[in-house]
């Protein structure tokens, strides 16, 4: 760097990253990535039994908030942390997710297997749809086409099935260590497949597979989340990875090591915390007694934003849709849990106050 | 001094082994299967903590290809390169620090460290005149605007395994980017340029060894230019998943393939050619001459050039072709049939009118101030296409040499790189410029932008968008030039009418 020969295009870069607004946010946020996320512990409830959390789906007004685990679907009242109800079902759940503007919720049940439809306003089951193509380990709704994505990474198959029907449309066998979805509302659905550094991507109107997407730098893909109106898919790896992927182009971007190892689910939301703070974030967390979060600058600029300590691993995460903030069901460290009994936990997570402006 | 010795000796014992590999290397590219194992010296330099840097990315990308990746820094003496099959230099090196270690090395070099052009002759030494770097502070409209690449060339082997059309591509992904550019000499190739800078700054450029580069040194191996900076390799376009099932997009995001094929292209033999040796280059006429019908378009019963056309005409039929003589106010199916057009410089231009412009058949003009409507070259009359020594159309003198730029072509009939006689006497040279697809031989003297001799590939994209239906090419005549030529002039011509009946490649 001692000559303006040798690297003129590095200089400008530097001065272009102090020039650039959006970009010196970007370097900010780059420089803050060890550090920890500006948030704070909105609410703390106590999950009910032993069994894992395996879904968290926020309630519609924000008032409730959906747990899925063992043989039951909790409730539980936000404010108080109370359990609000239960709704039992036949076999251990697997996954859940809903509709929370039709009031429909779906569980993915094993042994055998099958997913349970149950309305959210009351809570009880409506009906009962068998599964024929494996043991399910994933669902994804995607309530404006109708379909619920049923993956099971044990039968390597993906079904459709119709929600106003109930009926299965048509299913794909995916061969390869299937972890989680995302759709982007368009006829595409992504699946992280671990058994190769790729993302598979597949025609949801034909279900077949159309072709994977590369990431380099970012091996065993076990999070996912898209952002339908940037046309984003975050990536979260299991070596600490996090690429930004254009599906435009199938083509990741950015790649943002965030040193955090481990299989995680990720989600992504608009103003997670709200109007006045972030433009937009992917948060996983999973294996490691750590939050991640990659920020939204803008549509080209995105940054790894910092970690957040948990007490132990994520067992599961959402976004509330409406930007009250993140939820997660953190479990004790086995230790933990074996000495004390210590539950698992629900923690809402906001942004400090502050901290975006 | 005995750095020097020693430098040159080494450079004899390449060159010595390089030539004696020439004899079984036939292959313009290698299949990529072939360049598996293949060396690589990658030459580095230190960047800032924090500041970008994708020397890393490269070199997994390159082991990806097959290479062994040996990465040095700038300091590296030039001897580390003996051995290798490719040198490859990143921007992150120190231009000053190289110098011109690399440049007289015959090993293949493919570089993206712009400030290091003038060092290996590629440019002139200019900045912002000659190369330059783009950056997002001080050329922010430029910065997206180099997203935008142009195809300028459709021909070459790297083109052609790339696939380039005349037609914007994606150069990076869509951030503002910097990038490096470069506006080589008439010895080199341009592949692509920048879009919205006045085409004439290119992305990627190559130079074929032996072509001529701006210092005047024949390049000693391939070189190639290309736009990277320190840390954008990882932002080379590419497209995957079910975007790649859209040709268009697959037609766009080129950035990477571009990479890939001018590195394979760098990495590989170049085609030997013949050395000058007229009578063998006569031989070699005879061999395909026979059976093949030219048709000379003159102007019959001309009073100037009368005697060096029927010259011309014996001159072929003597090498074996079947000639057949048009006016020049024939009807263009005179040339129906015929395995070569050649138009006489004793034509009328304004008498020609638009004939032979889409014949099927090679062409040659012997008429550089056709070169407009042929196609040639742009309309703009001593701007596109000129004379020099016309005493009443021309500032400069006449001339009777040529500059040879392009030696590494059969056009050039084996003739070294540099200044050669043409034609006996100081006279008229005609001379046009070419789009980017053609094969540039010669210039005319102190002129690199009037080129003398070239010619267009099939299917080359030329003026005004026309695509060649055949092989087209200029030759600097006036009308009783013929009769004066050299015997370098004599072989010259007769090497562009072998090229020009010789298929289809370039």
């Amino acid at each position: 760097m001692s000559t303006f020969a040798r690297n003129a295009a590095s200089y400008s870069m530097r001065r272009f990253r102090r020039c650039m607004p959006w970009l010196a946010a970007c370097l900010f946020c780059g420089m803050a990535s060890a550090a920890t996320l500006p948030l704070q512990m909105v609410h703390r409830i106590v999950v009910q039994g032993t069994a894992p959390v395996r879904a968290i789906v926020p309630g519609p007004d924000g008032t409730q908030v959906y747990v899925a685990s063992g043989r039951e679907i909790q409730v539980y009242d936000v404010a108080t942390g109370g359990l609000a109800g239960t709704l039992p079902l036949p076999a251990p759940v697997l996954d859940m997710t809903a509709d929370g503007r039709a009031g429909i919720g779906y569980a993915a049940l094993a042994a055998p297997a099958r997913v349970v439809v149950f309305g959210l306003h009351p809570l009880r089951i409506t009906s009962t749809v068998r599964l024929t193509d494996g043991a399910p380990s994933a669902l994804l709704l995607d309530a404006a086409a109708h379909a619920l994505y049923v993956e099971s990474a044990a039968g390597a198959s993906l079904a459709k099935f119709d929600t106003a029907t109930g009926k299965r449309v048509a299913a794909l066998r995916l061969e390869g260590a299937l972890r989680q979805m995302a759709t982007d509302g368009r006829g595409t659905l992504y699946v992280a497949n671990m058994s190769h550094a790729a993302i598979d991507a597949v025609d949801t109107a034909r279900m077949t597979r159309t072709g994977a997407i590369p990431l380099d730098g970012c091996t065993d893909p076990t999070g996912l989340a898209m952002d339908q109106v940037g046309r984003r898919l975050f990536v979260a790896c299991r070596d600490g990875g996090r690429a930004v992927v254009d599906t435009d182009m199938g083509f990741a971007f950015q790649q943002l090591p965030v040193q955090v190892h481990g299989a995680v689910r990720t989600v992504f939301g608009f103003h997670p915390f709200g109007a006045s703070g972030w433009k937009g974030g992917a948060f996983s967390a999973g294996d490691a007694p750590q939050l991640t979060a990659v920020r939204m600058n803008a549509f080209i600029s995105y940054s790894a934003a910092g970690t957040y300590p948990l007490d132990g691993s994520c067992e599961s995460l959402a976004l509330d849709t409406a930007g009250r903030g993140l939820w997660l069901a953190v479990a004790p460290t086995s230790a933990a849990r074996s000495q004390t009994g210590a539950p698992v936990e629900l923690w809402l997570l906001s942004e400090t106050a502050g901290a975006s402006k | 001094m005995n750095q020097r010795f020693h430098l040159s000796g080494v450079i004899g014992c390449w060159l010595l082994a390089f030539g004696l590999s020439l004899a079984t290397a036939h292959a313009a590219m290698l299949p990529w299967s072939a360049l598996q194992g293949k060396t690589v010296l990658f030459v580095t330099g230190d960047t800032p903590a924090g500041a970008p840097d994708d020397d890393a990315l490269v070199r997994q990308h390159l082991e990806k290809l097959g290479f062994k990746v040996k990465t040095v820094d700038e300091s590296v003496s030039a001897t580390a390169a003996q051995g290798m099959s490719l040198i490859v230099i990143s921007s992150t090196a120190n231009a000053h620090a190289l110098g011109t270690k690399f440049a007289r090395i015959p090993v293949p070099l493919f570089t993206w460290n712009t400030f290091d052009y003038p060092n290996l002759g590629m440019t002139g030494s200019q900045l912002h005149r000659d190369f330059g770097v783009v950056d997002p502070t001080q050329h922010y409209a430029d910065s997206f605007s180099v997203l935008y690449g142009y195809g300028a060339n459709t021909t070459s082997a790297i083109s052609k395994a790339v696939g380039l059309k005349p037609q914007l591509f994606g150069t990076l992904y869509l951030e503002p980017g910097t990038v490096g550019w470069a506006r080589p000499g008439p010895g080199g190739t341009v592949i692509a340029y920048f879009d919205g800078m006045a085409n004439d700054k290119a992305a990627v450029f190559t130079y074929e060894r032996d072509a001529s580069l701006v210092d005047g040194r024949a390049a000693p191996a391939r070189r190639v230019g290309f736009y990277l900076a320190d840390g954008n390799f990882h932002l080379l376009t590419a497209v995957h998943g079910p975007a790649a099932k859209d040709p268009q997009l697959r037609s766009w995001a080129i950035g990477l393939k571009l990479f890939d094929e001018a590195i394979r292209w760098a990495a590989s033999q170049p085609v030997p050619v013949a050395p000058y040796d007229p009578a063998a280059l006569s031989s070699r006429i005879a061999r395909v001459a026979h059976g093949r019908k030219v048709l000379f378009v003159e102007r019959v019963n001309a009073g100037e050039g009368r005697e060096a056309d029927e010259h011309t005409v014996a001159h072929l039929r003597s090498l074996g072709f079947d000639v057949a003589i048009a006016d020049q106010t024939d009807p263009p199916t005179r040339a129906a049939g015929m395995d070569l057009v050649i138009i006489s410089g004793s034509c009328s231009k304004y008498k020609l009118a638009n004939k032979y412009i889409d014949v099927k058949a090679p062409l040659i003009s012997l008429e550089g101030l056709m070169s407009d409507g042929l196609h040639f070259s742009g309309r703009d009359r001593y701007v596109d296409y000129g004379e020099h020594g016309e005493e009443k159309e021309s500032d400069d003198p006449p001339d009777n040499y040529l500059d040879i730029v392009g030696a590494w072509n059969p056009m050039a009939a084996g003739l070294h790189p540099g200044l050669v006689k043409f034609t006996h006497h100081p006279g008229i040279l005609k001379w046009a410029a070419p789009l980017p697809d053609a094969i540039v031989i010669a210039t005319l003297p102190n002129s690199p932008n009037e080129r003398a001799i070239f010619g267009y590939p099939k299917g080359a994209v030329m003026a005004d968008g026309f695509i060649a239906p055949a092989r087209r090419a200029l030759l600097p005549f006036d009308n009783p030039s013929f009769d004066d030529l050299t015997a370098e002039g004599r072989a010259l011509f007769d090497a562009v009418v072998l090229w020009s009946i010789s298929g289809d490649g370039s």
